[in-house]
C-alpha cells in the first residue's frame, strides 16, 4: 500500500512533467516555424550571393542548398525585379535567368559588343537539352549551344542531345551523355532531321529549329533560323505572341523560363521580356556614357588629330543607338530590331577603328 | 516534520527546474532576436561587399576588372543627376567614390577640370553607411603628351563603395 | 539521509548552471565567428586587389622596361643594369613600390607588408641578377603571425625566351603597443 507522501510525489511529478512538456512543445513548434523561415531566407541569401559572384567573376558553380527544402520560388520581373518566396520578395540587381531545382548550376553568358558587354547569369537544374534541327544550317545551332552552360567538372549536369524523328540520341559522347564541349564536337556532320515525335521527360527541353514554325510545332520551343539581318522567331508552347530574337540570350532566357504558366503569364515569355527590358536599360545607359565620353575625351585631342574624327563618329553612332532604344517595345518590331543590330555592328566597327588609330583601347 | 521537509525539498527542486527551463527558453528567444539583428548587419555587410565587387567589374565604369576608365567616370558625373538611373540598376541607398593616389589635392572631375582631376563621387550623402575600400587602377585616357601624340597612363587609386544603413 | 538528499539537489543545480554557462559560451563564440567570415573575405580581396593594381600601375617612365611596376620588377631580374630614370631597375622598383604603399598606409592604417619576387623555372641570369627580391618588412617572412597573402605571375620575354616570375604580397596587422 503506497503512502500519501508517495502518492503526492507521483501526482505532483505528473502535473509538473505535463506542464513542462506542454511549454517545451509549444515553444519548439513556434521556434521551428521561425527556424524554417530563417532557413529559407538564409538559403535564398546564399543563392543570390553565389549568383552575384558568378555575375562578377564569370566563374561557374553548382548550388545545392535548395536540396531537401520545400521551396516555392517565382521570379517576378516587374520592377524591382526579384525572387518571390515564402519570406517575401528579394530584389535581384543583375540579370538572372532562373529555373528552380534541388540543385542548380550557375554560369554566366556574355554578349560582347566591343565597346560594351552584356552579362547574364543562367541558373538551371539538371536539364537535358535536345535539339531537333530540321535544317542543315547547324552554325546557328552551335551558336546557341555556345551560350548555354558548360557543366563539365560540376554538378548538376546540363547535357545535350539530338532528336531525329522517333530516335532520341543523347549518349553521343563515347556512350555517355554529352556536355557542352563534347556535344559541339559531335555537330560536325550537319543533316536535316525529321520532326521529333519522342515524348520528352520532365527535365528535358526540346528545341526545334525549322524554316517555318507553324502551329504544328506548338510543343516546346521552335526557332526559325536567323534572316540575313540576324533576326529570327521564337515560338513557345502556350504563348500566342510572336517573339523575335536578335541574340542567343533571347533564346536562352525563353528556354530557361520554360513554358509553364506562372503568376505573371507564360514563364519563358516572362523571362524573355525581362531580358529585353534589362538589355535596353543597360544598353541605353552605356551608349549615353560612351557618347558623352567621346565628347569629353575627343575634345582633348588636337583638331588636326585623326582621333577627333574617330570620336565624332563614335558619338554619332551612340546617339543613333539611343534613338532606336527610346522605344520601350523595340524588341517586338522586326524593323526596329533589324535597325538595332545594324547599328550595334556599326558601333563596334567605329570603336575598333578608334583603337586601330591608337586613339583608345580595344 | 521530516516528511514536510521532504515535500518542501521536492517542491523547491521542481520549482528550480521550472525556473531553469524558463530561463533557457528566454535565453533561446533572446539568442534568436540577437541572431536576427546580426543577420541584418551581416546582410548589409554582404550587400556592401557584393556591390563593391559589382562596381569594380561593371562595363559601365571599367576598362577591365578593377581598372576604371576615367573617361566613363567623368562622363557619368557630367550626365546630370545619374543617381536614380544607377539605383534602378544596382539598387537603392548606395554610393561609391574613387580617388587617385597621386599625392595631389583632391580635384573633382568635371568637363572643365578633366583630365587634371583625380576624384569621382556617385550618390554620396551624409548618412550612416557600411563601406569597403579597395585598391584599383584608373586608366587615364589623356595620360601624357609629347610631340608624337597623346598617350594613356594607368594610375593607382582607391575605391570606397558602400550602402547607407539606418 | 536528509543531508545526502540535500547534496544531490545542490549537485543537480550546479550541473544545470554549468550547462547554461556552456550554452551562453557557445552562443558568444558562434556570434563572434559570424562577424569574422565577411571581414576575412574582404581583407583577402583587398590584398589581391592591392597586388594586382600595384603591378599594373605606370611608373611615370616611358621606356619599355620601366613603364609599369611589373616591367620594372622583371627588369630587376632580367636586365638588372638597365637604368630607369637615373637609377637601376631594382632601386627604382624599391622606391616606386614603397612610395605607393606609403600612400595606401594613409588610407588603410595598421598593416605591414612584404613584397617578394621569385623566378620560376630559372635560377639566375647574368652577374648582378638577384635570386629573389624583397621589398618592405623582411621580418614578416619568418614571423608566426596571422598573414594574408596574394600571388600573381609576371611573364616577360627576353631574346625571344619567356621568363616567369612569381610576385607575392604579404600583409599583416601591425601590433598595437
Amino acid at each position: 500500500m503506497i503512502s500519501l507522501y508517495q502518492l503526492f510525489k507521483i501526482l505532483f511529478g505528473l502535473i509538473i512533467s505535463g506542464f513542462i512538456l506542454f511549454v517545451i512543445i509549444y515553444f519548439l513548434s513556434s521556434y521551428t516555424q521561425i527556424q524554417d523561415s530563417s532557413q529559407q531566407a538564409t538559403t535564398l541569401k546564399n543563392f543570390l550571393k553565389t549568383a552575384g559572384d558568378v555575375y562578377t567573376s564569370g566563374n561557374s558553380v553548382g548550388f545545392d542548398d535548395f536540396y531537401g527544402k520545400d521551396f516555392k520560388l517565382t521570379f517576378d520581373t516587374r520592377e524591382p525585379e526579384g525572387i518571390v518566396s515564402g519570406t517575401g520578395k528579394t530584389p535581384v540587381w543583375f540579370p538572372l535567368f532562373f529555373s528552380l531545382g534541388d540543385e542548380v548550376f550557375l554560369s554566366r553568358a556574355t554578349i560582347d559588343m566591343g565597346w560594351w558587354e552584356f552579362h547574364a547569369v543562367e541558373a538551371m537544374p539538371r536539364t537535358r537539352i535536345i535539339f531537333n534541327p530540321m535544317t542543315d544550317d547547324w552554325d546557328f545551332l552551335m551558336e546557341i549551344v555556345q551560350f548555354l552552360p558548360d557543366s563539365e567538372f560540376f554538378d548538376p549536369k546540363i547535357t545535350f542531345g539530338l532528336c531525329d524523328g522517333s530516335l532520341l540520341q543523347e549518349k553521343l559522347c563515347g556512350g555517355d551523355f554529352c556536355e557542352k564541349q563534347g556535344f559541339l564536337y559531335q555537330l560536325s556532320n550537319p543533316r536535316i532531321m525529321d520532326k521529333c515525335t519522342v515524348r520528352m521527360p520532365d527535365n528535358a527541353r526540346l528545341i526545334i529549329i525549322s524554316p517555318s514554325c507553324s502551329q504544328t510545332f506548338s510543343q516546346h520551343f521552335c526557332l526559325t533560323p536567323p534572316n540575313t539581318e540576324g533576326v529570327g522567331n521564337i515560338n513557345l508552347r502556350g504563348s500566342q505572341s510572336n517573339l523575335l530574337y536578335k541574340d542567343p540570350i533571347d533564346i536562352i532566357a525563353a528556354v530557361i523560363g520554360g513554358y509553364e504558366k506562372d503568376l505573371y503569364g507564360n514563364s519563358g515569355e516572362t523571362l524573355y521580356e525581362y531580358k529585353n527590358t534589362v538589355f535596353r536599360e543597360e544598353l541605353s545607359l552605356a551608349s549615353r556614357i560612351l557618347a558623352n565620353r567621346a565628347l569629353i575625351v575627343g575634345s582633348k585631342h588636337p583638331q588636326s588629330s585623326p582621333c577627333q574624327k574617330a570620336y565624332s563618329d563614335l558619338f554619332n553612332s551612340m546617339n543613333t543607338l539611343q534613338g532606336i532604344l527610346s522605344d520601350e517595345d523595340y524588341y517586338k518590331n522586326l524593323g526596329t530590331v533589324s535597325s538595332l543590330l545594324k547599328q550595334l555592328k556599326q558601333a563596334k566597327t567605329t570603336h575598333e577603328e578608334l583603337a586601330k588609330r591608337g586613339c583608345d583601347y580595344q | 516534520m521530516k516528511a514536510q521537509m521532504g515535500i518542501m525539498e521536492y517542491i523547491i527542486m521542481t520549482f528550480f527546474m521550472v525556473v531553469v527551463i524558463i530561463v533557457i527558453i528566454f535565453f533561446l528567444i533572446g539568442f534568436q532576436v540577437g541572431q536576427f539583428t546580426l543577420q541584418k548587419h551581416g546582410s548589409e555587410t554582404d550587400r556592401a561587399l557584393a556591390l563593391s565587387k559589382q562596381i569594380v567589374s561593371s562595363p559601365l565604369f571599367v576598362k577591365e576588372e578593377s581598372v576604371f576608365d576615367d573617361g566613363k567616370l567623368t562622363s557619368l558625373t557630367t550626365l546630370g543627376n545619374i543617381c536614380p538611373e544607377l539605383e534602378a540598376m544596382f539598387g537603392n541607398d548606395w554610393f561609391f567614390e574613387i580617388t587617385v593616389l597621386d599625392s595631389q589635392p583632391i580635384v573633382p572631375c568635371t568637363r572643365n577640370s578633366y583630365p587634371n582631376c583625380n576624384y569621382w563621387a556617385f550618390c554620396v550623402q551624409d548618412e550612416n553607411s557600411i563601406s569597403f575600400d579597395f585598391p584599383v587602377n584608373i586608366h587615364r585616357s589623356i595620360g601624357f603628351s609629347d610631340s608624337t601624340g597623346i598617350f594613356s597612363r594607368t594610375d593607382i587609386g582607391i575605391i570606397k563603395a558602400g550602402i547607407y544603413v539606418n | 539521509m536528509l543531508t545526502n538528499q540535500k547534496r544531490t539537489g545542490q549537485t543537480t543545480i550546479i550541473f544545470i548552471l554549468i550547462v547554461i554557462v556552456i550554452f551562453a559560451g557557445m552562443a558568444v563564440f558562434l556570434l563572434s565567428l559570424a562577424e569574422t567570415v565577411s571581414q576575412s573575405e574582404y581583407i583577402t580581396l583587398y590584398t589581391y586587389n592591392l597586388l594586382s593594381s600595384l603591378l599594373k600601375t605606370d611608373t611615370g617612365q616611358t621606356a619599355f622596361s620601366c613603364k609599369t611596376v611589373s616591367d620594372v620588377l622583371a627588369c630587376s631580374f632580367l636586365t638588372p643594369t638597365y637604368v630607369c630614370g637615373n637609377q637601376d631597375c631594382f632601386n627604382f622598383a624599391d622606391e616606386t613600390i614603397n612610395a605607393r604603399m606609403d600612400q595606401f598606409a594613409v588610407v588603410k592604417e595598421g598593416f605591414r607588408y612584404l613584397l617578394t619576387v621569385e623566378p620560376e623555372g630559372f635560377v639566375s641570369l647574368p652577374y648582378g641578377s638577384p635570386y629573389t627580391i624583397e621589398i618592405g618588412d623582411s621580418s614578416l617572412k619568418e614571423e608566426k603571425i596571422e598573414k594574408i597573402t596574394a600571388r600573381e605571375r609576371i611573364q616577360k620575354v627576353l631574346d625571344g625566351k619567356p621568363y616567369l616570375l612569381t610576385v607575392t604580397l604579404t600583409l599583416a596587422k601591425k601590433e598595437t603597443a
